[in-house]
């Protein structure tokens, strides 16, 4: 052993290493496990939640493509622009639900998803966010719905939502209160909401409002419990700025995974406007069920978020095949 | 230089079955685009207990009588050259000090290195009374579920934690580098979500002990124990590779203290290397300055000089009479009837005989399921049942329409469905528990296990009837019912059920397609 290196010191470097070593460890250990619980003070951007909650005639577009209805549909609401500002960071909310092919009508159509994120990229937006959290397997899901391939393509960035990067807020609605929100979800400037017109057991229809289902971690089963209070505690909060309807196929039956076209209708319609509540309530009409028969709708319109009044919001109705 | 070229080839080979085992996952594709499970294909040890013990050959594993053959010609080069657990042991190996190496005897072993033979008979005896045991002690299968279920999950799980904690950190320059990296790194290396897999400790340990082993003697496990070796050793010892020695040698003995194999090469001049036991590492012709080469000479089918076993009766004896006892004593407690209601095959397994005769435990089709719902079954079934593929629903419920397992299975124990046979294939049966299920036990409305069932129509189906509230008043709730018809027993309905550790509706392969006797109706066709 060289000089000035005795057994002793060596022994005591090493001992003191180890004992180095375990404390380092026990200390980064407890760093990784420690994830805030909630995270105070951190507040969603809603720059333009003040746009949303009523105002705004409904555009409701008929016998068209998902696209050119979706076209007509923003021409008529005075065009993305009204909602898109230049350089705005946008979140499109389509129902990514299910490992479903379009055709089966569980997922919103991906052509009007790619077509609403060229609209978006054209209005001048920054970046546009493609994102859901699918009750099947999510990868699945995205590529058998269609959307991962055409919002990619449309130049959105599709991301798949990661239960470790969320944001435990206070949702302070009547039912839920602490849930885990998807962080993307919320830092964006705008948001808009693309659900899928589809027959619910228990909700009797799931729309707009309740697509904001896919936007919390968790066991969100148990919000079956009181599904009306929380649709609504959820509309509450992620109030879009837009809301674009998909009925170009509805499910009418087996909702909401359905897995049989002979559940689906081609009705080939589509309905948008800043009122969630009032394009729900025509949503509701494609069911046969007036404002009354869903319970949602009437305490959504209680709460301040919207009017069941289609007559009082105004509606502009295209029909493509009479245009020609 | 062939020792160099050895370990370049080595660690490339090893390389390659790293990616194709992270490679073992949903690509984005229905079909599995990449051949995930050559190294099993190549393997002759599992074409064999294959053959004896199911009475099948997978036409893949023809493939694998080529690697017999080649060791007619190369010798055991597939240990030294190839194989991922050969050189994960010779990685382990290296930990230890060259101190204690110089210490140590690396001649021949004896008797002690014929175990591998001894272990080899026993799991062809016990594969041929119809025990798959080959699986277990088989390197590839072994370094699979290992890797697979165990180390690799461990790894993931750092990696996740270390970024999830800088993520925590709020700070946001350090994010800007993380954050990417982390994505970058989940769409290449790390798999979609956290794989956990039930019992996977065991796994681990064990395959951490044998690697432990190494600071001991280096490559024990292929040395002593290893039964793919063995078979490779039977035609090595006739291989048309010679180690030989000129006179030049001056019995330094730096050949056998580089050999990991015990494989004598100090006593080629004299005829006493073993070839049997030789993994044509070239270590001894790099460490000797004049006198070692390797020879070609005609395999020695016929005639001529043939190493001798290193083993005796005794372990010969031993080894087929514990592979003959073991199957029998296995077998015995899966007499039990019925079978325990955990045991949800994956869709496609062949009755529970044929699917445990063939079943090698390799764990591919947990590593590959989407949802991470297949774990390796514990001790439920005895130890003829140890770490065969089950649904464990509420872990991880069977895709609608995902193949995967039957695409993946080596030995179609699981057989390849198209996805309507699938989609048609029961696997079991939902059964709701009115004391847990909520709308039912406490009056409180749900139908999420409706919601989510993926027939069509429905198995689960709703109607509404009178249920309490705690505090006595009645109301109205949506009550599901199950179709025994139309239940496929994917267990998508347990996986949701709000009621957590045991859900309101929970499967059991009571009813499932593959078994005519596990049935509880008496209607005909299925359930």
């Amino acid at each position: 052993m060289t000089k000035g290196y005795s057994r002793r010191k060596v022994v005591g470097w090493m001992g003191a290493g180890t004992a180095l070593a375990i404390g380092g460890a026990s200390v980064v250990w407890h760093g990784i496990n420690t994830v805030p619980a909630v995270s105070q003070g951190w507040t969603p951007k809603f720059p333009g939640a003040e746009a949303s909650g009523g105002g705004g005639r409904l555009a409701l577009v008929r016998n068209g493509d998902p696209a050119a209805m979706v076209d007509a549909a923003m021409d008529a609401l005075g065009g993305m622009g009204r909602f898109v500002s230049r350089g705005a960071t946008v979140l499109v909310k389509p129902n990514i639900g299910w490992d479903r092919a379009p055709e089966l009508a569980a997922n919103t159509n991906p052509e009007l998803v790619a077509r609403v994120v060229e609209l978006c990229l054209a209005a001048g937006a920054a970046s546009v966010i493609v994102m859901d959290r699918p009750c099947n397997d999510p990868r699945r899901s995205y590529t058998n719905s269609g959307i991962q391939a055409a919002a990619t393509a449309a130049g959105a960035s599709v991301l798949h939502a990661d239960d470790e990067r969320i944001r435990t807020t206070n949702l302070a609605g009547e039912v839920l209160s602490q849930w885990g929100v998807y962080r993307e979800m919320m830092d964006v400037d705008v948001r808009i909401n693309l659900p899928v017109a589809k027959h619910h057991r228990l909700a009797r229809v799931t729309l707009g409002m309740k697509n904001w289902m896919g936007c919390v971690s968790g066991r969100r089963g148990v919000m079956h419990q009181h599904i009306n209070k929380a649709v609504v505690d959820l509309a509450a909060f992620f109030r879009p700025q837009l809301t674009i309807l998909d009925a170009y196929r509805v499910l009418v039956a087996n909702g909401p995974s359905g897995g049989d076209v002979a559940d689906v209708r081609k009705i080939a319609t589509l309905c948008a406007g800043a009122d969630p509540v009032a394009v729900d309530t025509f949503g509701a009409s494609l069911f046969q069920y007036g404002p009354d028969d869903i319970s949602y709708l009437r305490m959504a319109e209680e709460r301040g978020l919207g009017s069941r009044d289609l007559s009082s919001v105004g509606v502009t109705e295209l029909d493509l095949s009479a245009a020609g | 230089m062939l020792q160099r070229i050895r370990r370049c080839v080595q660690a490339g080979s090893l390389l390659v079955f790293l990616v194709l085992l992270v490679l073992t996952r949903y690509g984005g594709t229905d079909e599995l685009a990449w051949p995930v499970r050559l190294y099993l294909d190549l393997d002759p040890l599992i074409l064999l207990g294959t053959l004896l013990a199911a009475h099948t050959v997978p036409a893949a594993f023809l493939a694998s009588t080529a690697m017999l053959l080649l060791t007619l010609l190369l010798g055991r080069a597939f240990c030294g050259w190839l194989c991922p657990f050969g050189a994960l042991n010779q990685l382990a190996g290296r930990w230890r000090g060259q101190s204690t190496a110089k210490g140590r005897n690396h001649s021949h072993g004896g008797r002690l290195q014929g175990t591998r033979y001894g272990i080899l008979l026993m799991v062809l005896a016990a594969a041929s009374l119809g025990f798959n045991a080959l699986g277990i002690m088989d390197p590839i299968s072994l370094t699979i579920r290992s890797l697979g279920l165990a180390i690799g999950p461990v790894l993931e799980w750092l990696v996740r934690s270390c970024f999830t904690a800088l993520y925590n950190t709020a700070f946001e320059p350090l994010l800007a580098v993380s954050e990417p990296g982390y994505n970058l790194l989940k769409r290449t290396l790390l798999s979609f979500q956290q794989p956990a897999f039930r019992g996977a400790e065991i796994i681990g340990l064990i395959f951490l002990a044998i690697l432990a082993l190494n600071l001991w003697l280096p490559r024990f496990w292929c040395r002593h124990l290893c039964p793919l070796g063995a078979l490779l050793s039977l035609g090595a010892r006739m291989g048309s590779l010679r180690l030989g020695a000129r006179v030049t040698c001056n019995n330094c003995g730096r050949c056998s203290t580089s050999c990991p194999a015990g494989a004598n090469p100090h006593l080629a001049g004299a005829g006493g290397w073993r070839p049997a036991d030789c993994f044509v590492c070239g270590n001894c012709t790099a460490s000797c300055k004049q006198s070692l080469g390797f020879d070609w000479t005609w395999p020695r089918l016929l005639g001529g000089k043939v190493q001798g076993f290193d083993t005796g009766r005794r372990t010969i004896l031993a080894g087929t009479g514990a592979g003959f006892m073991l199957a029998p004593l296995v077998r015995v407690t899966n007499l039990v009837q019925p079978a325990p209601p955990e045991r949800i095959r994956p869709p496609g397994s062949r009755p529970e005989k044929d699917f445990l005769a063939r079943c090698l435990r390799c764990g591919e089709c947990m590593k590959v399921c989407l949802t991470n719902g297949l774990h390796p079954m514990g001790l439920q079934q005895g130890l003829e049942g140890l770490w065969t593929p089950v649904l464990v629903p509420v872990r991880g419920y069977c895709e609608f329409n995902c193949t995967l397992c039957g695409q993946i299975c080596p030995t179609g124990a699981i057989r390849r469905l198209s996805l309507g046979q699938k989609q048609r294939t029961s696997i079991g049966t939902a059964h709701v528990d009115p004391m847990r299920c909520l709308p039912l036990a406490l009056g409180r409305d749900c139908i999420v296990c409706e919601e989510h069932c993926p027939t069509s129509p429905k198995a689960i189906r709703t109607v509404q009837v009178r249920s309490f509230l705690p505090d006595g008043s009645s109301v109205t709730v949506h009550r599901p019912l199950v179709d025994p018809d139309l239940c496929i027993g994917c267990g998508i309905c347990e996986a949701v059920c709000p009621v957590l550790d045991r859900p309101g509706i929970r499967v059991s392969s009571m009813g499932e397609t593959r078994d005519p006797d596990n049935q509880c109706l008496l209607s005909g066709g299925g359930y």
